[in-house]
């Protein structure tokens, strides 16, 4: 009898981590169909983005960004920097160069700390949003936006807790 | 002491040895994992290969789906 309770506690246990999984896969795959993220390449966060858009003006970037359900917070301004600030990560948005008579934008955007998990970033889901949400912006504004990345130049602290 | 005093000192040692060892092995690790980074950005800054190339973002939407 003592060895049937430890299969059946193995065998729940079991079967809660896979439904767990699956619910976790599940909701990643509706995030996915509704478009708020995308896939993105292993350990996306290590590159920045440079966008160069026909934005209009920094208004309209800012209420473009204003729309979007980012899931974070954010400050700042588009005319120079805005931050965004998440329990596991921040970013920002920071202006390059505006050309005001065309209305040409460049913004570079990039992950300025992160937390890893044993899997990955501890919110893959939240970081990959942001950067989704950011990407439809300028798409919005410029649908010939273009984009290039850059490697960024970053420091790993492990934490022995 | 109580035998048990001796069970609860062991266990107490043993926590902070594996939190010494923790501490050192992390800042080694990082060290390391840093420094090879810092190389490697050094290399891709002198031959210049530190810029993706430029491509559509909409293109970019289109082919995840």
């Amino acid at each position: 009898m003592p060895d049937m309770m430890i299969y059946l506690i193995i065998a729940v246990v079991f079967a809660a981590a896979v439904a767990i999984g699956l619910k976790k896969r599940k909701q990643i795959s509706q995030l996915r169909d509704d478009g708020k993220i995308i896939r993105r390449e292993y350990r996306f966060a290590e590159k920045g983005e440079l966008f160069t858009s026909k934005i209009g003006s920094y208004v309209e970037l800012k209420k473009e960004l204003e729309k979007m359900l980012l899931p974070c917070a954010m400050k700042g301004n588009t005319s120079s920097k805005v931050e965004f600030t998440a329990k596991n990560y921040t970013a920002r948005l920071y202006r390059v160069d505006f050309h005001e008579p065309s209305g040409v934008g460049q913004y570079r955007f990039e992950f300025t700390s992160w937390k890893n998990g044993r899997y990955g970033y501890m919110d893959e889901t939240g970081m990959n949003m942001l950067m989704t949400s950011i990407e439809k912006a300028f798409l919005a504004l410029d649908p010939n936006t273009g984009v290039s990345t850059y490697g960024l130049n970053f420091k790993t602290s492990h934490s022995f807790l | 002491m109580d035998s048990w005093m001796y069970f609860v000192l062991f266990f107490l040692a043993a926590f902070v040895i594996y939190l010494v060892v923790g501490y050192i092995g992390n800042k080694v690790t990082d060290g390391i994992e840093n420094s090879i980074r810092e190389k490697q950005m050094e290399k891709r800054k002198e031959t210049g290969d530190h810029d993706g190339p430029a491509e559509s973002l909409a293109a970019r939407y289109r082919d995840t789906k």
